[in-house]
């Protein structure tokens, strides 16, 4: 169970992730931040609840939409903002950008940019783990998109064969891309892809940070036990487009959108629990708020500081 | 506006024209209705006329390449479009241009960081030029195929590819053509002389092996067997080109065009022979050696100065006949001795020049002889060093050739063959005596020499050898 | 190496004369890094208990527990990222991909992910496997398991690309590619298996990146690679018998790519010519082809010359099959018209 410090961690990570979100956007449509940027704006609860029950040296796998998953696994804004803008003080050396942010000193083995790409190196960080005789465990972040990649059904496979320390997180946030999820995914139950292989499935609301946290902690304490995988179906919404750039989303309804935003936004819901159960004051999570606006200007003070890397470095980390 | 010349549709079901021959070359005035090419369908061969007046500004379709209808094959412009789209001359400061047309260098060709060529952009450009195979030259030679190594070894050698008949693929010229050609000899000297071997250092067995027999241990080096040798039927081909053609072609006008006269006379060498004994017993300072220590007094050197002088008594036997001002013959006598040596080469001759033998000493001459052979067999001879010889002398002595006739180096009128020195009877005051006999045989144009003129210069010449210290005098 | 030096692997048969088959080599290697370092361990399809389809792992199994030695599922994909998971969190894991031809579905692991991670890290995850697979036709399986796409694994920055021709050397590479951080790609010729060889008894290793002159020669230099090296050898016999020096050189990696030796071999010959499995077209032969033009141009008396497979899907009847593959005769006549001897 969980303390108020803890409770009131929850939400100055999402409020994190949420002010990093916005702050992209800014970079992004100032030109400033090169690419694509897919923000998690709305999801900020499965990241945070999930990563919670983490310990450092426990491994995610991550996502092209995976400033969340970076942040809720400890990592420092100042350079995850250096590598979105492709300075040398990111944390790839500006050589990742916004979609391949790793850092392995907290355990994020990297966002990937092929959907379902990672989810059987998450496997293999289990298989790791098992062989080398720790108690590791590793989420596997992946969206609906990557249901109905083959890769991730062949890693669920050996993972339940092998009984690996593996926890296949789904953020189903409705949409892949530009098309709903129900109408190129089959079966009204998702979870039951995860019951064919004989893994435990669940679906969590993925908008309540205390409900994912809790599902996620008894996966994890599965997979630490030796007990093999566990699937966790979050259902959560991006309140912003596929990226950026996805200004029309026509394939989806204002009015769902505002639904969402106004009745089940993580953030709120949370504050509000906070505020009934008595751990935090408005003015305690106004303050938290604002420390969180500082230290995202602060990171993108640093980013904008931070020189290019130099040329010399294109050739570098070709091979180890 | 360019006008387009299309490749006509001139059929139902045509879909493309072969260009046969364009009538027309590019830059060249046509007018409309001209005819401008020939083109041919799967049926039908027509000639196109052009489809308006101007200058035939662009050629697209090369002849006989198949074209599909409709497309361009050729822009015909006005004056003024032609002449803004030929490139004009780039900028340059005006030292550099002074600098480009001492050089004889293209501003074309020249590359600037700045937007004038400059002092030091013409300098880059010529020391590449020193140590790149030559950028000017692909012109013509790009049209001439050639593996990259025969191109590097032409280059290092002097010789331009295009005067090579390869023997590669698709006529393609190889390492093998260019080293058959000889080391480096500039392609445009006038190399030449009369009958030396040709092949002296070239080893025969093995190239003219009977058939059935295939030099299997053959090594890479010299003498190696160019690919397209057959040893098979008995023969190899060796084609008449670089320096084997100019010399082929230079004996055959001489041959053609001047009377060849030959006169022959023996002379008694010993008194050369006691002088070159002395001269090198004298000690070998007295004889400053060339470029090289070491170099001795040889007979070509004394046959060289008694020549000269001799000439200069003579100087009918220094002189030219060449086409006079009014396109009449005439024969120009020559003030100066330039004495031309002939000089062997692993395939080929060239005659280098000493310039003013007549006013030079024994010594002199051997540091001169000495240098230009080194060089000629180095292929490092000048152009300037190959031409302008009034007199020629011929020596095969050395392979014990008695006595020989030549082919004289035109415009000469006068060659003198040596040949060896033989021992041979000699009447001296009533007794047959032994005598190192050298036989001189001089070749002359009988339109310029009679035979009587050529027998008073060998007298000369015989009294000069048989008495040396007449050089003294 | 002169000629009068012998090569490490003839010196050793002169000495004990202990021959291995390439199998056997690549297992003795494998059992030997096993020993050597707990963090190696093998998968692949039925690389187990049945030792694998060609037998290359027989009794590996047996000496390492199924824990390091793990029969996986079909699942090509699937488990290359378990290899490439395995690896980037410290194991070494050596993972079979069973024909080479299945490497087309483990193509998004190995090079969007394998062969990145280091570099979009900034060098921070590496990737430490290595991916045993197989190549060459001839064995009557016609189109889907007779491929050899070594080339296409070459193309890609961040992979390294073995392809040995001995048991000697395949036995030295893979020794070094088990112990290297990057993440590199054997491709064994599956004739090759039974082919028998010089391997000394004991620990050595071949340094990734470093050509091999089987045949050292004059007149021209015949690239080949894997069991080409073989025919090239017995072309480079029959060119000796016609007064040929031909020298035959094996890069034995083609990334790392030693290009010197091929450089200077093809300065020394004037002539080249490659020889290798792979599709022509866009493959390794133009690849190496424009290696030495580019490095040799002023050296060469001849275009550098092409042997490839045919630009066919690799035919199952026998006669036709054996068409696609380059032969000795091939190479014998290729040679003898870049010397100008039709």
């Amino acid at each position: 169970m969980l303390n108020t410090d803890q409770f009131i961690e929850l939400y100055r990570q999402m409020v994190t992730i949420r002010r990093f979100e916005e702050a992209v956007w800014e970079l992004y449509t100032a030109a400033i931040m090169p690419g694509l940027a897919h923000l998690s704006i709305g999801q900020e609860a499965v990241p945070v609840g999930a990563c919670a029950a983490l310990r450092r040296d426990d491994y995610i796998t991550s996502t092209h939409r995976g400033h969340g998953h970076c942040l809720a696994k400890g990592a420092r804004i100042d350079r995850m903002f250096a590598e979105l803008l492709g300075k040398v003080d990111g944390y790839c050396r500006g050589k990742g950008g916004s979609m391949h942010i790793a850092d392995q000193d907290m355990g994020n083995l990297g966002a990937n940019g092929i959907v379902g790409g990672s989810a059987a190196i998450a496997a293999g960080a289990g298989l790791s783990a098992k062989m080398r005789g720790t108690d590791q465990v590793v989420i596997s972040f992946f969206g609906d998109g990557a249901l109905n990649q083959g890769l991730l059904l062949e890693s669920m496979n050996m993972a339940a064969s092998w009984k690996l320390p593996a926890i296949y997180l789904c953020e189903n946030n409705q949409y892949g891309e530009y098309t709903p999820m129900v109408s190129v995914t089959a079966g009204a139950d998702i979870t039951a892809r995860g019951r064919a292989f004989g893994i435990p499935s669940f679906t969590v609301d993925g908008q309540d940070v205390l409900a994912v946290h809790a599902c996620a902690s008894e996966a994890v304490a599965r997979a630490r036990a030796g007990d093999g995988p566990t699937f966790l179906v979050c259902n959560t919404y991006r309140y912003r487009g596929h990226h950026v750039g996805d200004q029309l989303r026509a394939y989806r309804t204002r009015e769902e959108e505002k639904e969402w935003e106004e009745q089940r936004d993580p953030i709120a819901g949370h504050a509000e629990w906070l505020i009934s159960h008595n751990h935090a004051t408005p003015a305690d999570l106004e303050r938290v708020d604002a420390d969180a606006r500082r230290e995202i200007q602060e990171g993108i003070e640093f980013a904008k500081a931070s020189p290019f890397p130099p040329l010399e470095e294109v050739t570098e980390h070709v091979y180890a | 506006m360019p006008i387009d010349v299309i490749m006509p549709k001139l059929e139902m079901a045509q879909d493309t024209g072969t260009v046969v021959r364009w009538l027309k070359a590019e830059g060249s005035t046509v007018q409309k209705g001209e005819p401008l090419l020939e083109i041919e369908t799967d049926k039908v061969a027509v000639q196109v006329e052009a489809p308006g007046s101007g200058i035939l500004s662009r050629v697209i379709a090369a002849e006989g390449e198949e074209v599909p209808v409709g497309q361009v094959i050729a822009l015909i412009s006005s004056p003024a479009e032609a002449a803004a789209a030929a490139p004009s001359a780039p900028a340059a400061t005006p030292v550099a241009q002074r600098m480009a047309a001492a050089h004889n260098v293209d501003l074309q060709q020249v590359q600037t960081a700045g937007r004038r060529i400059e002092k030091q952009d013409i300098e880059a450009y010529l020391a590449r030029g020193a140590s790149q195979p030559q950028a000017a030259a692909p012109g013509l030679a790009r049209l001439t195929p050639a593996s990259p190594l025969a191109r590097r070894l032409a280059w290092e050698r002097g010789v331009a590819v295009t005067q090579l008949r390869g023997s590669g693929l698709d006529g393609a010229v190889l390492a093998a053509d260019v080293r058959q050609q000889g080391p480096a000899l500039p392609v445009q000297s006038p190399a030449f002389s009369p009958v030396v071997p040709e092949d002296r250092k070239q080893p025969i067995p093995q190239d003219y092996a009977p058939p059935g027999r295939t030099g299997t241990e053959r090594g890479r080096g010299e003498g190696q067997v160019p690919s397209e040798g057959q040893p098979d039927s008995g023969y190899r081909v060796i084609p008449l080109k670089g320096t084997r053609k100019i010399i082929a072609e230079r004996v055959q006008r001489s041959f053609q065009s001047a009377p060849h006269i030959a006169l022959t006379l023996p002379v008694d060498m010993t008194e050369v022979r006691r002088l070159m004994e002395r001269l090198s017993a004298a000690a070998p300072g007295h004889l400053p050696a060339g470029n090289g220590a070491g170099s001795k007094l040889g007979l070509t050197a004394i046959l060289a100065r008694c020549c000269a002088v001799a000439l200069t008594h003579h100087p009918r036997l220094n002189a030219h006949v060449v086409e006079g001002s009014n396109a009449s013959l005439e024969i120009r006598e020559f003030a100066s001795v330039h004495l031309g040596m002939a000089v062997a080469l692993d395939d080929g001759l060239i005659v280098p020049v000493i310039r003013d033998a007549q006013a030079k000493g024994l010594s002199a001459i051997q540091a001169e002889i000495d240098d230009l052979v080194r060089r000629a067999r180095a292929g490092a001879l000048k152009l300037e060093e190959v031409k302008g010889s009034t007199f020629t002398i011929s020596n095969l002595g050395m392979f014990g050739i008695e006595q020989f006739s030549a082919i004289l180096n035109p415009p000469e009128v006068g060659l003198l063959a040596i040949g060896a020195i033989i021992p041979g009877p000699l009447e001296i005051q009533g007794q047959m005596v032994m005598r190192p006999l050298m036989r001189l045989t001089l070749m002359a144009d009988h339109r310029a020499v009679d035979g009587a003129v050529g027998a008073r210069f060998l007298a000369t010449l015989k009294a000069m050898l048989e008495n040396p210290y007449l050089l003294l005098t | 190496m002169s000629t009068l030096e012998p090569r490490p692997d003839e010196l050793h048969a002169a000495v004990n004369g202990r021959e291995l088959t390439f199998a056997e080599a690549i297992r003795e290697a494998l059992a030997e890094e096993m020993r050597r370092d707990p963090r190696v361990f093998l998968m692949g399809e039925d690389v187990g208990g049945a030792g694998g389809v060609f037998k290359v792992t027989e009794g590996i199994q047996a000496e390492f527990t199924p824990k390091r030695v793990i029969d996986t599922p079909i699942s090509e994909a699937g488990i290359a990222g378990i290899a490439i998971g395995a690896a980037l969190t410290g194991m070494r894991p050596v993972l079979e991909i069973m024909f080479g031809d299945f490497t087309t579905l483990v193509m998004d692991q190995m090079v969007n992910q394998a062969a990145k991670a280091y570099y979009m890290s900034g060098g921070k995850l590496s990737v430490p496997m290595v991916l045993r697979t197989t190549m060459g036709a001839g064995r009557r399986s016609a189109a889907q398991h007779s491929q050899s796409l070594h080339a296409w694994t070459s193309h890609i920055p961040g992979l390294k690309v073995v392809i040995p021709s001995t048991p000697y050397d395949a036995k030295g590479l893979l020794k070094s590619a088990i112990r290297d951080n990057s993440p590199v790609i054997i491709f064994e010729d599956k004739m090759m298996y039974k082919l028998k060889g010089p391997v000394p008894e004991g620990e050595y290793t071949i340094p990734l990146g470093l050509a091999d002159v089987k045949r050292e020669g004059q007149d021209i230099t015949i690239v080949a690679t894997s069991s080409m090296v073989h025919i090239a050898l017995s072309a480079a016999e029959r060119l000796s018998e016609q007064g040929i020096s031909a020298e035959v050189i094996d890069p034995r990696t083609l990334f790392p790519l030693d290009a010197q030796t091929l450089i200077s071999s093809a300065k020394k010959t004037s002539r080249a010519l490659i020889v290798d499995e792979g599709y022509r077209r866009y493959g390794i032969t133009g690849e190496l082809a424009s290696v030495i033009t580019e490095g040799a141009f002023y050296y060469l008396d001849a275009p550098v010359r092409r042997i490839a497979a045919f630009d066919v899907p690799v035919p199952f009847s026998p006669p036709l099959e054996d068409a696609t593959i380059p032969n000795e005769e091939l190479v014998v006549k290729t040679a003898l018209e870049l010397l100008g001897r039709r």
